[in-house]
């Protein structure tokens, strides 16, 4: 199977281990990533101010693309993107207008009424591939590993851009569960890392990660996994102080939901970029016997 | 009709209707002789000038425009009635009827044509109808439904009322105390309940439910299902001696699940009638996968109580061995065990064999028919002959036993090894059924000490039950050197004590129970190193996996997908074995993937004996005849009466199945031994069988919200003591253990059926075999008033499922002087005491997410209710509501809340929950306190969610068999949302309470007074009034 896909900008900088765990993985399950051409920015947030259009374009203009690529589905990684790309095809979908309206600023492009489907790597996993075959394949259970699925906002909400059920999401957990790991429930799983709030108030954003980090220790998590690279930057970068401001808490790694997935595929420890992850995975998957 | 009359009102005309050309088109209409508008036309001088219109004009039909034709057309129909028209010579057009996209006045025009239409079809012929059955049928004993029969019933009319539970009361006797004055239902309803049960024109139908309405109003006839009680209430008295020796706790539908009750029960003291049923749901899956059937649920419950001697008189009923089989039973029984759906399924097997070893002493005398001269010879002293013997001679019969062997017990003595089946198990057991009367001659082969034909000649049936003591060869150069053991002769000369020399290591081949017993023994009788080869994987072992996992334990290495291919030897002694690795292919005819030898892949064992265990056949003597056999050498047999090929000789066990397990070998000596009775009694052998043998369970379990609990582990002798002894190396459950254990059983069908209940009970009124009857009765008029329920929490997924946060009516029992903790409040976590409780209002109500936009009307006021009485209970507890905005429209109920704020601290937090979790043993609440603008975080013990008012899951099948129709979320609708409330839109059915939407007790025992009134009428005019058929 040959899917296209938009890795967006952070994949290329700070996130290559998402992007290169990915496409390691889906290759392990036959499926082939191929990659949009002269994709742009997904326009980062979503924006919901309804007489700026000018912010739809980014997205709008990534979907143009995949339609003339011929596809009908554009597979993302980034959480965020996926949100962006999504509901700014809602729009188009729904609102006859601004779609025109789109349609006619952007006459350099084909027509576009919303016919090319966002859809996150995860949904491809349980819907194109299911859980019982990922299992099949599993080279390396992830047994002993206690894993907490963090899925944040932008996967779930608002709803009609959900990809499971918004208050009680199974999806990463069912991931963690076919690659053999403990997935440890926590009540923190869909609260807010604080988002862009961390440009303006990174004090806020320390509290957040605090919360949703200790929250996951308190359960007896091993390491937090993800989809989202604000996400993993929100949870990861300040741990330090995080240790120093509440009693009792530990460094906690966070990996990437296709980091995960890649090992137990059995394809090694390089080929899941472990050495990009801000708070170094590694000794902790070598004590567990992974690596 | 030939002259028809149209007129119009301008006022139900009202709006954009151009009434001149409606006018004009009416009067080019077919028969229309006559046209006319009026304002106001419903008014007395406008019905007078109808009327002389009418008269004046001759005119033998009419049609009258009208707003609301359902409240019209009694006026209507008396002013055409005065002018000498009859019911069917007037039609009235709905001038508000919707219409597509027409306009008003295209509408009216084609309302007018519609009546002409219905009066040229004219009514249906007055149908003959005897006069109005002066008996009310009312449906639901909850308040309204008491009220309704009770104001009836005073009214000097005969009622039934038809309740679906066995007793009435409704939800109102579930609450602790009733909003705004504080009365307890108690107090105030049980009066009503008594007078209603006392009352001579009220005969209560309880535990029942409506089966089909057929009749109009007037004359209805209605068929009753009385479900099976299991008790005869012409002879309970109420009294619960069966429920004080019932062992089975089950959920409780009037505690809501935090409390529990027996399974005979009266679900409250007050209960009218007062009386008791017997929750029987079917039978238990442990019970229908047992070959024996034997009531593995009943003796668990009993061991659950601590009353073990009656659990093993219970487990004896079915299998008299309870000591052998709780030690080697492959239990079917656990793999069927629901529990198994929540964690791990109950350990039957070691409760069967801790009973068996506790009531050692308990005597067994089962029951024996008067003696019978008849004959049987039973071939064979295994488990399928002593089975057999037992049973016949339960029947009355003396049967005879002729074993080869010097011991009884067949492959339980010379197959299963000490360790596993201690020999004093084994005897004693066989002893209580040669105690019986069945004699077994050991010693005597037949065929040598005594021949076939002699068996025959004297006795009037046989069975061969002879086991399969020949093992398979393997069939590969070299199997003839010394060193070669087979497993079965090995296991049979270890286990009569026979000298044996073992080698010093030992290749075992094969992956049944036989190769893991031989490995186990090679072990203990001095074997340095024992392994055994598997063609196939672990998952296709048919061994024990207990067993695998313990020889595994004790050291053995078990090589998979690997098949010998020849013994080597040097000097006639065995040197080595030569194996090839193995794959596996496609599933063969077993079902099981076939394991192919990969070419070249072969490998050399270095041993000194080889012990072939891979199947087993049984042992050819000469019968003197031609009974058929199989191809391997088993018996061919009926499948279902167990006769061979020829009449009068049967056969059962391994000896027609092959190698197979103990519990079956029992269960076909217990078939043969009926088809034996039959075919001596002359009797049809096969007929009415079905039900013997396992079946498969289609009880539906809901094991939703179901705590895991560690399954009990069987102690085992430490590795040191095994060593080289045959000490038996499980050593059973504690006491403690056991009851721990035995508590974990779901019991899936409710009762056990242990039947304490039946000795209990001096008047004999348990009957365990009943079944739903039917009753018929004739009745003028019904009275619906089902009720309602909560909406399931779990439908409401921002809250956890967790047992400390529940719903209204679980909170009113934890709160109710008479609930299960008598008033004390706790928390159904741990029964500790809440000291932070939070209530939440609105939890589904007005939210169209959840499909109920509408209010519940009684949440406001039962949350404020609860969080006084709380307060009342716990002075140091603090209450918190969560509310949307306060609806409190009923007399006193704003003073109430003001109540419970200002002189009862409750704290009111004006905002919605978003989410509640645990963490440790606290709630924590997350919500926005919407006066302040700032999120709430609460850490609570209790969380009680105000759910919404539901329509009982059963009311739309109820309202389909009525004939009524209901509303869009499921509520039984009324005739008219105002002016018809308490009419059905079926005429004769009236409605009562919250089967007709939420509403608080006040409004609910008004609308139930009102009900009765509407049937009084009815009753009172001994006929309906003017049926409306053509007012469309």
């Amino acid at each position: 199977m040959e899917l296209h896909y938009y890795p967006g900008c952070t994949l290329k900088t700070k996130s290559k281990n998402l992007e290169d765990s990915a496409i390691a993985a889906m290759a392990a399950l036959g499926v082939k990533l191929v990659e949009l051409p002269r994709w742009n920015c997904c326009g980062t947030v979503y924006s919901m101010a309804d007489d700026e259009l000018v912010h739809q374009l980014a997205p709008v203009r990534n979907l143009i693309r995949a339609q003339d690529e011929g596809g009908d589905r554009l597979v993302t990684m980034c959480s965020f993107c996926y949100n962006t790309l999504q509901r700014a095809n809602i729009l188009v979908r729904e609102d006859q207008e601004k779609r025109h309206t789109l349609n006619t600023f952007m006459e350099e492009e084909s027509d576009y009424d919303g016919g090319v489907e966002p859809v996150h790597l995860l949904q491809v996993l349980r819907d194109d591939i299911g859980w019982g075959r990922i299992a099949e394949q599993v080279k390396l259970p992830l047994h002993e590993l206690k894993a907490a699925p963090y899925y944040g906002c932008t996967l779930l909400r608002p709803q009609e851009a959900a990809i499971d059920s918004v208050e009680r999401p199974t999806i990463l957990k069912d991931m963690l569960s076919a690659i053999g790991a403990d997935a440890v429930d926590f009540p923190y799983a869909t609260e807010c890392c604080g988002s862009f709030q961390v440009v303006t108030n990174p004090d806020f954003v320390l509290d957040c990660a605090g919360n949703i980090l200790s929250s996951a220790l308190r359960r007896g998590a091993d390491v937090m996994v993800n989809s989202c690279p604000l996400c993993d930057y929100n949870l990861s970068h300040r741990q330090a102080e995080l240790v120093k401001r509440y009693s009792g808490f530990h460094e906690i790694p966070v990996l990437y939901f296709t980091q995960l997935l890649a090992l137990a595929l059995g394809l090694g420890p390089d080929a899941c970029r472990f050495d990009l992850n801000y708070i170094d995975p590694r000794p902790l998957l070598q004590s567990k016997g992974l690596i | 009709m030939e002259r028809i009359g149209i007129f119009l009102c301008y006022c139900g005309l009202a709006g954009p209707v151009d009434t001149e050309r409606v006018l004009h088109e009416a009067g080019t209409m077919p028969h229309v002789a006559f046209t006319a508008a009026y304002a106001d036309l419903c008014t007395d001088p406008q019905m007078g000038q109808v009327r002389a219109d009418i008269e004046r004009e001759g005119l033998d039909g009419a049609v009258l425009t009208s707003c609301s034709p359902t409240l019209h057309a009694p006026v209507f129909h008396r002013a055409a009635a005065a002018a000498g028209l009859g019911p069917h010579q007037l039609a009235i057009a709905d001038l508000k009827g919707q219409n597509g996209t027409a306009s008003a006045t295209d509408r009216a025009i084609a309302a007018i044509e519609d009546a002409l239409a219905r009066l040229e079809r004219g009514g249906p012929a007055a149908a003959e109808r005897g006069p109005v059955t002066q008996r009310a049928l009312v449906i639901g004993g909850g308040v309204a439904g008491i009220r309704t029969a009770l104001d009836i019933a005073d009214g000097g009319y005969e009622v039934v009322l038809v309740e679906r539970t066995s007793s009435i009361g409704g939800h109102m006797i579930q609450l602790s105390e009733t909003f705004p004055t504080l009365d307890c239902p108690q107090c105030i309803e049980t009066p009503m309940m008594v007078d209603c049960g006392q009352h001579p024109n009220i005969r209560i139908v309880a535990y029942s439910e409506i089966e089909s309405v057929s009749g109009e109003v007037g004359n209805f006839s209605v068929r009753i299902r009385k479900r099976a009680r299991y008790i005869d209430w012409d002879k309970c008295t109420g009294c619960e001696e069966c429920t004080n020796v019932c062992p089975v706790e089950l959920y409780t539908e009037f505690d809501c699940g935090v409390g529990t009750k027996k399974a005979v029960y009266k679900p409250f003291a007050q209960a009218v009638p007062n009386r008791l049923v017997i929750t029987k749901l079917g039978t238990a899956p442990c019970r229908d996968a047992c070959p024996l059937h034997v009531n593995a649920q009943g003796y668990v419950a009993l061991v659950s109580q601590g009353r073990f001697a009656e659990a093993l008189k219970l487990e004896r009923e079915q299998n008299p061995f309870p000591g052998i089989c709780g030690r080697v039973c492959t239990h079917p029984c656990e793999a069927a065990c629901r529990r198994g759906e929540v964690d791990r399924p109950i350990s039957i097997k070691s409760l069967k064999r801790f009973i068996a070893d506790y009531e050692q002493e308990v005597a067994f005398h089962p029951d024996i028919a008067p003696d019978r001269e008849e004959r049987v010879a039973i071939i064979g002293a295994g488990p399928a002959g002593l089975m057999a013997g037992y049973e016949l001679r339960k029947m009355g019969y003396h049967p005879t036993i002729f074993e080869a062997l010097p011991f009884a017990g067949g492959m339980m003595r010379v197959g299963i090894p000490e360790y596993r089946l201690p020999r004093d198990i084994l005897e004693r057991e066989i002893g209580l059924i040669e105690g019986m009367g069945v004699e077994i001659r050991l010693n005597t082969r037949v065929g040598r000490d005594i021949s076939f034909a002699e068996l025959k000649e004297g006795h009037s049936a046989v069975l061969i039950a002879i086991g399969t003591h020949i093992s398979t060869k393997l069939g590969i150069p070299g199997e003839e050197l010394a060193g070669v053991e087979h497993g079965i002769d090995f296991l049979r000369k270890v286990n009569m004590g026979e000298p044996v020399t073992v080698g010093r290591r030992v290749a075992v081949v094969g992956g049944g129970n036989a190769a893991i017993d031989a490995a186990r023994c090679a072990q203990r009788l001095g074997a340095e190193e024992v392994f055994i080869v598997y063609r196939r994987s672990r998952a296709e072992m048919p061994a024990e996996e207990s067993e695998v996992a313990e020889a595994e334990h004790e050291g053995i290495a078990i090589h998979f997908l690997a098949n010998p291919t020849r013994v080597i030897g040097e000097d006639g002694r065995v040197q080595a074995m030569e194996c090839i690795r193995m794959r596996l292919g496609e599933p063969d005819s077993s079902g099981r993937r076939r394991p192919v030898a990969i070419e070249g892949s072969e490998f050399c064992l270095d041993v000194d004996m080889v012990i072939p265990a891979i199947g087993q056949s049984p042992q050819a003597f000469d019968m003197g005849e031609d009974i058929a056999l199989k191809r391997d050498g088993t018996f061919e047999v009926d499948a279902v009466t167990l006769q061979t090929s020829v009449p009068g000789i049967f056969a059962g066990g391994d000896a027609t199945t092959g190698p197979a397990t103990v519990v079956e070998a029992l269960a076909a000596g217990r078939r043969a031994a009926i088809s034996i009775d039959r075919s001596i009694r002359g009797q049809d052998m096969a007929a009415g069988r079905e039900g013997e043998g396992p079946r498969e369970s289609d009880l539906q379990v809901d094991t939703r919200g179901v705590a895991p609990q560690e399954r009990a582990s069987m102690p085992t002798l430490s590795l040191a003591e095994r060593g080289g002894t045959m000490r038996e190396v499980e050593l059973g459950l504690s006491e403690e253990e056991a009851m721990r254990e035995a508590s974990r059983c779901l019991n899936c069908p409710g009762c056990c059926e242990c039947l304490s209940c039946v000795t209990a009970c001096e008047r004999e009124a348990v009957c365990h075999d009943m079944t739903d009857t039917f009753e018929d009765v004739e009745v003028g008029a019904i009275v619906v008033a089902t009720g309602y329920e909560l909406m399931p929490k779990r439908e409401i997924a921002e809250f956890e499922e967790d047992p400390d946060i529940i719903d209204g009516l679980q909170f009113e029992r934890i709160l109710c002087p008479s609930g299960p903790s008598a008033g004390k409040v706790f928390c159904p976590s741990d029964g500790r005491e809440p000291k932070e409780v939070v209530l939440i209002s609105c939890v589904g109500s007005r939210d169209p997410e959840h499909g109920v936009p509408y209010c519940s009307r009684v949440c406001c006021m039962y949350l404020a209710k609860m969080a006084m009485l709380y307060r009342h209970a716990v002075h140091d507890g603090q209450a918190y509501v969560f509310y949307m905005d306060q609806r409190l429209t009923g007399k006193g109920y704003e003073e109430f809340v003001r109540r419970a704020i200002e002189e009862e601290g409750a704290l009111y937090l004006r905002g919605r929950v978003s989410k509640v979790f645990r963490d440790g043993d606290k709630l924590m609440v997350w919500g926005a306190d919407t006066l302040t603008g700032k999120r709430v975080e609460i850490a609570a013990d209790l969380v009680v969610l105000g759910t919404a008012i539901v329509p009982s899951p059963s009311a739309k099948g109820l309202a389909e068999r009525l004939g009524i129709a209901t509303d869009e979320y499921g509520f039984m609708a009324e005739a008219h949302p105002k002016m018809a409330p308490l009419e059905s839109s079926r005429p004769g059915i009236f409605l009562a309470g919250t089967a007709q939407g939420p509403k608080d007790i006040p409004d609910s025992v008004a609308q139930a007074s009102g009900a009765a009134s509407k049937v009084l009428a009815l009753f009172a005019a001994g006929e309906p009034a003017e049926e409306r058929a053509v007012s469309g």
